[in-house]
């Protein structure tokens, strides 16, 4: 029996949710079809071990689009925000530690011990940020202009970003068309000079991608993460209650706007006529009719593997085919006894409420990268970690805690034993390296969790594994995201749209790709 | 004041040469100052042991804009180009990828590693032609400034957008990952045996401090896919008499057109008066007077060392500050007593008369810049290998060779040591290199030339030993070469103008940028 | 440089006019004989034997190998039975024809396909999905064409086969000299007459067989210039010189739709999805501009050209491939692709490319043709194709 809707959308992701949300409230009443049993796709809180719960995949927001929180009016569906003082906390061997804060100033005053001409350095890096990063914001939330037709409003949109840039002045903007091709070890070298403050704004420039700090390209990242809130490092946004907390909140606001949401609901594949998307059908056989099928899915799995090729055509298909989208970045969720107490710190822990970036200097970051083109592990790896426990001692039983760990890099592995062997790798490699900085770590683990990229492709459905739905590369951004051609949430099936961080600003839960592309499907059902 | 000459161009290198041409030929008086004993920069023939003549740098070309040959009638002047047919690439494994320019041969070759290859040749072969028709007009315009408010600019930059927009949507995607891939990653949506992509990567990385996976060099690779010889893309040649050919037949038509040269001048200074160049001061003290100073050496010798930095705006001087040189290769010239024999294809066949190409597999050439990442040369490198003297017997006494091997990858910056400690090391290194596909090498040398690049920076001047003036990265091409808003090789010193590979279109023996300079300073210059 | 294909040692022996061309990375006699009279004569008398293991061939075979096959092709392969050889072009996404080729169905999941370029990457390409394995053949199999009216006679004295049985576009197994072949009653020529594909290292025993049994039947080998005659009589069109595979266009002008090179009877646009199908959907509606047409010159017009030169008319025997403009009312309308001089139906005919408004049958046109190096305007009739298209051909059981 088939059911008819207008609109399907396939994953109930942070994007998938945003779009329902707000196709909801424009009046739609579009169903949400979730795979797993739990809504939330990347940005979800589950239990590492008995009485342990954790943001088992990302651990914080890029942040999320300050419009999204009103509009959606995610406070009302029980969203808050821990925002602590720190940003990151980046410990060195040598027990000296370096923070970034919200406020350059005392980021600055806190370097000064590092590096007096850093401090400076740092002041006048997070104001150019900040310049960069305000002129830069509404690209976010712009739809990428189409190389084929320029419609007026793309045109529009372009001369209005133009003017944003001359804004900047002549150096500015200079710098920005410098910048965004470079490697964001140039770019931290003509900032600053100690290492470990390189490294720890250098790290975000290759977050979660196949690259090392001196890959070109790698400044861009900072840049758009600028874009999200005028700072060249991410912000420490976490929900309370976990990052499923932000997805509960997004479905809680997309029911209430009439979205339906069904979770166990795997869309096998997307059924197409005539060149347009006339449903989904489930993996229990069902069918569901509709007019619009909007996919919170990778750009890989949406149309490589819910569309038959046949309708796409051999060149798009061997263009999706060439989208990188491998991951070489795994999780380590551990659950501990207590608070590690790091060296650098001694008994403060004030300082650990924040991210934790571990990689001393340049070289660290690109040996850990070096490693992963051969297939290899890092032996020392790069961590981006997060103790959301710290400040939200409800996640774990009192007095222990959940130690979130972003590692990079680890290769993609399919086989089982390969698996095996890795998941262990993972383990005592992370354990060793955070060891050098926290001795008491490895006695305070009572429970671990791997998530290797070959488990994030198939407990979480993304293809190859990788965190942000491919790769952050100059050539998978903006106009060229997913794919030249079809970089306006829209795709060569009529009526199939994306709406995942496949497409542009993708990357970190900020919501906008969800934004954008709920934009456009609106445009569309209103022409 | 009257000034002695209309343009004084300093540094005699084909660059320089060229846009001395031009000026002459346009009836200015040019004078160009050398600081070597002989001219041609980076193009040059010595004879660095008796009866053995190298291309002491440079030793191939492609790049040489048709429009210069023709224009300057270099034929008419002695240069003649030899063909140089074919890579050889031999494997460890006693297998090897030889391409030449027989089409059915190479495809044949090629068929014998993959099937699929063979055809995906042709067609990359069809889709790069049409990149380099579309890169080509480029490579002759003035890049337009983005930030210009300039009526001119605007419609620059706009024919440009449309330019792109024309392309087609394949054509458009194809450029897109051109201009900011890596070359490996570019490649693998093409083929898929490991030496064949190898081999063509590393075309994509000569010169430059950047690995085969390291993005934006798949530019390059296209690059080097534009040369051009009597109308043919991508065929490379061999100048008769090596490289210093090409630089006397442009000097005999600068000299024709009335050019006077001078070498052993090197220039001290260049004189700045209110912002305005007005002369240069060689190291002897002596002073001339032009209304127009051309530098085709790198910004930062012209900059920091000739003009002063207290005549330069402060951004410039930033700007020039973060321009990188970062030279990343060597050369090892060696004269030979007989000819290597390969392990992989025995004997003094053909395949010796066309490029050899030490690059066995991806891994290895990337390996190799792992090296130098980390302020090492790379301890099995990449060797580009040429025996100039198969096809140009008259660079060798009769029955011995030169051999060229253009080595990356050799980092400027060693992070243990000097160069002049390590040169011998680094010669060891290349010849057991080669030894390890070619085992009779080591008992056919008879000299052995090893140039770091700490030693091509002392001999023509380039900094860092950088082959190209400068990083071809994609922060530094096009309108940012060699810095924001000075690409139209003007410079901040009224008067004063570069004309070298630092600026638009950058390095090979091309001549681009000369002839571009010369033509921006007829325009101003009227 | 060319290579031998696998009848080499035999064919160099015979050619006594060294007279080679490169047909895809193999060498290919033109003609034996100095003059490539006789040969023609036995494609339209006798039998000829043609060495056309040049070709590209691909084996397809799988679960999907019918799926991969349709989705490609432009007619409707599901409807193809086992035994059943067809014709067919395929085209880009943008509705262009690529290459043509024959695809024979030699199991309910084994094809074998041939074509005139390399398309194993395109097959590759098509392949995604789907559970099929696509392997070039080219190497192994090699391939000779058996044509002419006396090519039934002399196969039914060498081969094990029921030849009565094999109807026109059927492929049958059967044995020469012990060697297992496939036969199909195929062929390039408009004539009756066989194809037979056979093992790579096998193919001299198959050749020797049908040269040992040749002179009964005044048994010629081949080469391309006869072939090329032959063909363009039978209307058959050429790829590089009747046009060209999209693969290789540089120019909108270059790239053919498959109605414009007459092939609306091989596109089947109600079929299952394949490439370019929604381009030739838009195509057929919009209507194609260009039509490939035959064109006869007319005889009289020709002679009174080379009189005013005071020249006997000369017509080259030799097929000629340059492209020369068609004209109609003085202005251009297209371009004569293949022209010659039809032996048998003495004529000088031509394939050519002009607008759809002068394609249709009757209508008058005027070709360029030059007599010492001065131009000249002959008038030519725009006719269907084949010129030349014997009973014979088709007829079952052949004579």
């Amino acid at each position: 029996m088939a059911h008819r809707r207008e609109i399907v959308v396939i994953g109930a992701g942070h994007n998938g949710l945003v779009t329902a949300a707000l196709l909801a409230r424009a009046g739609q009443k579009p169903l949400v079809l979730e795979a797993r049993a739990t809504v939330g796709g990347r940005a979800v809180t589950e239990e590492i071990a008995p009485g342990f719960r954790c943001s088992t995949v990302l651990h914080a927001a890029g942040p999320l689009l300050p419009k999204l929180m009103r509009d959606l009016e995610l406070e009302r569906h029980g969203l808050t925000w821990l925002r602590p003082d720190v940003r990151l906390f980046a410990p060195s061997l040598e027990g000296k530690f370096l923070c970034i804060h919200d406020d350059a100033e005392r980021t600055a005053a806190d370097l000064a011990s590092f590096s007096p001409r850093d401090a400076d350095g740092y002041r006048a890096f997070a104001a150019t940020f900040a310049r960069m990063g305000a002129a830069l914001s509404p690209l976010l939330t712009t739809t990428p202009p189409s190389t084929e037709v320029l419609s007026g409003h793309d045109l529009w949109s372009l001369v209005r970003f133009g003017r944003r840039v001359r804004g900047l002045g002549k150096r500015d903007a200079y710098r920005l068309l410098r910048w965004a091709p470079m490697p964001v070890a140039d770019l931290v070298e003509e900032w600053f000079e100690h290492p470990l403050l390189r490294a720890s704004i250098a790290a975000r420039g290759i977050y979660a991608s196949f690259a090392g700090p001196r890959s070109a390209g790698t400044s861009a990242s900072v840049l758009l993460q600028a874009a999200m809130d005028g700072h060249a490092s991410a912000p420490a946004a976490f929900p309370r209650g976990g990052m499923g907390a932000l997805t509960s909140a997004l479905a809680a606001a997309a029911r209430r706007f009439g979205a339906e949401i069904r979770t166990d609901a795997r869309v096998a594949r997307i059924e197409i006529k005539n060149g347009a998307a006339t449903g989904v059908v489930l993996a229990s056989g069902e069918e569901i009719a509709a007019r619009v099928v909007v996919s919170d899915a990778d750009p890989r799995h949406t149309l490589l593997g819910l569309v038959d090729a046949a309708e796409l055509g051999p060149e798009f298909v061997a263009k999706m085919r060439h989208y990188r989208s491998r991951g070489t970045a795994a999780k380590l969720n551990l659950a501990l006894s207590r608070l590690p107490r790091f060296s650098a710190l001694g008994d403060e822990s004030a300082l650990l409420t924040g991210r934790i970036h571990i990689g001393r200097s340049i070289d660290d970051l690109e040996r850990a990268f070096d490693a992963v083109k051969y297939g290899e592990l890092s032996e020392r790896p790069v961590l981006d970690i997060a103790i959301p426990t710290a400040l939200d001692p409800s996640l774990a039983p009192a007095g222990a805690h959940a130690m979130s760990i972003h590692v990079q890099f680890v290769p993609y592995v399919q086989s089982e034993s390969d698996r095996t062997a890795q998941r262990s790798a993972v383990l005592k490699t992370v354990v060793h390296t955070l060891a050098a900085y926290a001795p008491d770590l490895p006695d305070l683990i009572v429970g671990h969790q791997v998530l290797l990229p070959v488990d994030l492709e198939d407990q979480y459905g993304l293809s190859g594994g990788h965190l942000l739905h491919g790769e952050p590369a100059l050539d998978q951004l903006f106009t060229f995201r997913p794919l030249l051609g079809c970089a306006q949430y829209r795709t060569p099936i009529r009526g199939l749209y994306l709406c995942g961080s496949g497409t542009h600003p993708g990357g970190v839960v900020s919501g906008a790709s969800g934004l954008n592309a709920s934009r456009e499907i609106l445009k569309d059902l209103r022409s | 004041m009257s000034a002695e000459y209309d343009v004084v161009i300093v540094g005699a290198g084909h660059n320089g040469l060229v846009a001395a041409a031009y000026l002459a030929r346009a009836g200015r008086r040019v004078l160009v100052v050398e600081r070597r004993h002989l001219i041609g920069g980076a193009s040059t023939t010595e004879e660095v042991y008796p009866g053995f003549r190298f291309s002491v740098f440079s030793y191939v070309v492609s790049l040489l804009r048709p429009e210069i040959i023709r224009e300057l009638d270099l034929p008419r002047h002695g240069l003649e180009i030899l063909p140089l047919d074919g890579t050889f690439t031999p494997m460890p494994n006693g297998d090897y990828l030889w391409r030449v320019n027989d089409h059915a041969k190479s495809r044949r070759e090629i068929a014998r590693h993959s099937r699929l290859d063979a055809e995906a040749y042709d067609e990359y072969g069809k889709a790069m032609v049409e990149m380099g028709r579309f890169v080509k007009p480029l490579l002759a315009m003035t890049p337009p400034d983005p930030m210009s408010r300039s009526l001119r600019a605007l419609k620059d930059m706009l024919a440009l957008g449309r330019r792109f927009q024309r392309l087609s949507p394949d054509d458009k995607y194809n450029q897109v990952q051109l201009m900011t891939m890596s070359a490996v990653d570019l490649l693998d949506q093409w083929f898929e045996t490991d030496v064949l992509k190898a081999t063509m990567a590393a075309s994509g990385v000569i010169g430059t401090f950047q690995g085969v996976r390291s993005p934006g060099t798949a530019y390059v690779l296209l690059h080097h896919y534009m040369g051009e010889i009597d109308g043919v893309f991508r065929s490379w040649g061999l100048p008769r008499g090596g490289t210093g050919a090409i630089s006397d037949a442009i000097a005999g038509a600068a000299r024709e057109a009335g050019v006077e040269i001078r070498t052993e001048a090197p220039t001290a200074k260049i004189l700045v008066r209110q912002r305005r160049a007005t002369g240069i001061v060689l190291e002897s003290g002596e002073e001339i007077r032009a209304k127009v100073v051309a530098s085709s050496v790198d910004p930062r010798l012209t900059f920091f060392k000739m003009v002063g930095r207290e005549h330069l705006p402060a951004d410039f001087v930033d700007d020039l500050a973060h321009y990188k040189f970062r030279g990343s290769s060597g050369k090892v010239n060696l004269a030979l007593d007989g000819l290597p024999d390969f392990r992989a294809l025995r004997g003094a066949g053909p395949h010796l008369r066309g490029a050899i190409s030490i690059s066995p597999s991806v891994a290895y050439m990337e390996r190799a810049y792992d090296d130098a990442k980390y302020g090492r040369f790379s301890r099995r490198p990449y060797i580009d290998i040429v025996i100039p003297s198969l096809t140009d017997p008259s660079v060798a006494p009769a029955g011995k060779h030169v051999m060229s091997c253009f080595v990356q990858y050799a980092p400027y910056h060693l992070a243990e040591g000097n160069w002049d400690e390590q040169r011998e090391a680094f010669g060891d290194t290349v010849v057991e290199t080669i030894a390890e596909h070619a085992p009779n090498l080591k008992d056919i040398i008879l000299h052995r030339q090893v140039l770091t690049p700490l030693d091509i920076e002392r001999m023509t001047g380039l900094t860092e030993g950088n082959i190209f003036q400068g990083e071809l990265s994609l922060e530094q091409l096009f309108f940012l070469r060699p810095a924001p808003g000075w690409a139209n090789y003007r410079t901040p010193i009224k008067s004063l103008y570069l004309c070298g590979s630092a600026t638009h279109p950058g390095g090979g023996i091309m001549g681009a940028p000369g002839r571009n300079a010369a033509m921006r300073i007829l325009t101003e210059h009227g | 440089m060319p290579i031998g294909t696998a009848f080499h040692e035999r064919t160099l022996a015979l050619c006594q006019s060294l007279n080679y061309r490169e047909w895809s990375g193999y060498y290919a006699v033109s003609s034996y004989e100095m003059h490539h009279e006789h040969e023609y004569n036995a494609i339209r008398n006798a039998a000829a034997l043609i060495d056309v293991t040049p070709l590209f061939k691909y084996l397809v075979r799988g679960r999907d190998a019918t799926r991969l096959v349709d989705r490609i092709i432009t007619r409707d392969m599901t409807k193809v039975a086992v035994g059943q050889v067809i014709y067919t072009p395929w085209c880009d996404e943008h509705g262009k024809v690529l290459d043509d080729g024959t695809v024979s169905r030699l199991e309910e999941n084994v094809y074998r396909w041939t074509a005139a370029e390399p398309n194993l990457r395109w097959f590759h390409r098509n392949a995604t999905g789907l559970d099929v394995e696509i392997e070039d053949v080219s190497e192994r199999v090699a391939a000779l064409a058996l044509q002419g009216p006396m090519s039934a006679r002399l196969l039914r004295r060498v081969a094990e086969i029921d030849l009565d049985g094999l109807k026109y576009f059927r492929v049958k197994s059967g044995r020469i000299a012990g060697v297992n072949v496939d036969i199909s009653r195929t062929g390039y020529t408009g004539d009756l007459g066989y194809e037979i594909w056979m093992p790579w290292q096998s193919a001299l025993s198959v050749w020797d067989a049908l040269a040992a049994a040749g002179p009964a039947f005044d048994l010629h080998p081949t080469g391309m210039l006869a072939l090329d005659v032959a063909r363009i009589e039978a209307g058959l069109l050429l790829i590089d010189v009747d046009f060209m595979s999209s693969r290789r266009a540089m120019i909108d002008a270059q790239r053919y739709s498959p109605f414009e090179l007459g092939f609306a009877r091989l596109v089947n646009l109600d079929k299952s999805s394949f490439v370019g199908q929604r381009a030739l959907v838009a195509e057929r509606e919009r209507g194609h501009a260009r039509e490939l047409v035959g064109l006869e010159v007319d005889w009289p017009s020709l002679e009174a050209v080379y009189e005013r030169a005071g020249l006997p008319p000369a017509i080259s025997p030799i097929a000629s491939r340059v492209a020369v403009p068609v004209y109609r009312g003085g202005s251009r309308i297209g371009k004569a692709t293949s022209t010659t001089w039809s032996p048998t139906l003495k004529k000088l005919i031509a394939l050519a490319l002009v607008t759809r408004e002068t394609a249709s049958p009757g209508t008058q046109v005027e070709m360029e043709i030059t007599v010492e190096a001065v131009r000249y305007q002959v008038p030519a009739k725009v006719t269907r194709t084949p010129f030349l298209n014997p009973p014979r051909k088709t007829k079952t059981p052949p004579e």
